[in-house]
């Protein structure tokens, strides 16, 4: 099988200034007086794993230990401090519900908008329209600005458009948290066949049930370190147990 | 450079969109919509023509024009600067949400204020034509010293873009960097009243050498010398290599203040 994500011994620096120095005239006296400091805080530690076409690997951990760092760093958004991330083919990075949506433009808008932030052609996006336009439900509402969605309908747009343009890469952060449990299903559904038709799926969730039952691998954080990586039902069942321990 | 051809490829539906976008959020609800494009340098240059023109009348032949020619050019540098303060910061939920090259929303902005400029045109020649002003053939090489002013425009404001991320007193600070620029930039008086020792701070100033360019192909209908076009050239060029690189090295902090 074709490599299609490598994660090389990722680290990643925050600088947390106590101060927020974006003023001009703090900023210089600050560092006239010496006084530039930074708490320096690692996201991620040292984490690095491979992912193959059609795995899907789920990450899991507390609130905090890297996942969404880790997100980033593979789709693209930030670079790693130290280490290498290698990807290869198209990313649908999903990472909030509905982000990337301008609220003055309407749903059809915005789906070309986004679509195109994703380096689709207007052609492609057309036709693929009807398409996001059906799995979204959101038919009638296409000519209305996005800012008076309910959050429900936005991430079923987002999820919608993000599934819809055969991504090779789909990385998914906490999107179905949203949603209702028949919309729910049907995600799941659509994402078991994104899997079968060949492409990766990086899944975070705090739903230990969903990463069981859609993941094959597991990847489990904490506080920056690789605790544990698996495959998603040995890492699944560690992790709950650790959770019920903790409680 | 080969990746900014690559960016440009695959992302060059994106950068219609965005501008595209842009323009429909500026004119959103606005009654007149695009017509302002037009009005706005039209009400300008009456302003001005009826502030200064009898203060200028014996250094100046047609107020208006003389105006609105520097006008034009000025405007489309410091308000595409001014816009693209506002371009990164103003987008950080999509530039921390997907991966773009961002520094299309600071040219896109750029691209905006040139379509902008393409419309005040048609109100040059309008004026032109009320007030009877002799249209030479010179007028036809008019893309050219915008282009130049363009070049120029897009590297401050990927410069700029860049450093509001950091310093977001730049906002409050710029707004008044552009009012100081108007005055050193003879929009609307003549250079013959600069005193001759002072004419070198004039020189300095960048935009008086595209203001002079497109002055001589518009206004006065001569053909500029070799040596204005191989100054605004250089100024363009190093402007606009220097903008790309300052916005390159300070990209890649820009979630940490994002």
């Amino acid at each position: 099988m074709e490599e299609v994500i490598r994660v090389e011994d990722v680290w990643m620096l925050f600088n947390l200034s106590r101060k927020r120095e974006e003023r001009v005239k703090e900023y210089v006296i600050d560092m006239l007086k010496g006084q530039l400091f930074f708490d320096k805080f690692w996201a991620l530690k040292g984490v690095g794993f491979r992912l193959e076409q059609g795995d899907s690997m789920g990450i899991v951990g507390l609130n905090g230990s890297g996942k969404s760092t880790l997100l980033k760093l593979i789709a693209g958004i930030m670079e790693p401090t130290v280490g290498r991330v290698y990807t290869k083919g198209l990313i649908a990075p999903l990472l909030e519900l509905g982000g990337g949506f301008s609220g003055n433009m309407t749903a059809r808008e915005n789906v070309f908008l986004s679509g195109s932030m994703h380096g689709l052609s207007r052609r492609h996006l057309l036709d693929k329209y009807e398409e996001i336009v059906e799995f979204s439900e959101l038919g009638p509402f296409m000519d209305v600005p996005v800012r008076n969605f309910s959050s429900g309908m936005r991430s079923r747009l987002g999820f919608a458009l993000a599934t819809t343009i055969h991504p090779n890469i789909l990385i998914l952060d906490e999107v179905l948290a949203v949603g209702d449990a028949k919309f729910r299903s049907k995600a799941m559904a659509r994402m078991q066949g994104i899997i079968n038709s060949g492409a990766t799926l990086l899944f975070v969730s705090h739903s230990i049930d969903q990463v069981a039952k859609l993941c094959n691998k597991a990847l489990w954080l904490d506080h920056g370190h690789v605790r544990m990586l698996g495959s998603a039902k040995d890492v699944c069942a560690k992790y709950k147990a650790f959770c019920a321990q903790k409680t | 450079m080969r990746s900014i051809l690559e960016d440009f490829k695959k992302y060059g539906y994106f950068f219609a969109e965005l501008v595209s976008r842009d323009f429909k959020s500026k004119y959103y609800k606005s009654f007149l919509g695009i017509l302002w494009t037009i009005l706005h340098p039209l009400l300008r240059m009456c302003i001005m023509t009826i502030v200064f023109s009898t203060l200028f009348r014996r250094n100046i032949r047609n107020f208006p024009i003389y105006y609105l020619t520097g006008f034009l050019v000025f405007h489309l540098c410091t308000d595409a600067s001014t816009q693209s303060l506002h371009a990164v910061t103003g987008n950080s939920g999509l530039i921390l949400k997907i991966h773009i090259p961002s520094y299309f929303f600071a040219l896109s902005k750029v691209a905006l204020v040139l379509i902008n400029t393409l419309f005040s045109m048609i109100s040059l020649v309008l004026i032109m034509l009320i007030t009877r002003a002799p249209i030479h053939w010179t007028f036809l090489l008019f893309p050219l010293p915008l282009f130049l002013t363009l070049l120029f425009a897009a590297g401050l404001s990927m410069a700029l873009s860049a450093m509001a991320v950091y310093f977001r007193d730049l906002f409050h600070l710029y707004s008044l960097v552009t009012l100081v620029w108007t005055y050193l930039t003879p929009l609307f008086y003549p250079i013959s009243i600069i005193p001759e020792q002072w004419l070198f701070l004039i020189k300095l100033n960048p935009m008086y050498h595209y203001v002079s360019l497109f002055r001589a192909l518009v206004y006065e209908g001569v053909l500029p010398s070799g040596e204005m076009w191989l100054i605004t050239s250089l100024i363009s060029v190093a402007v606009l290599v220097g903008g790309g690189y300052i916005f390159h090295r300070l990209k890649s902090n820009f979630f940490l203040h994002l």
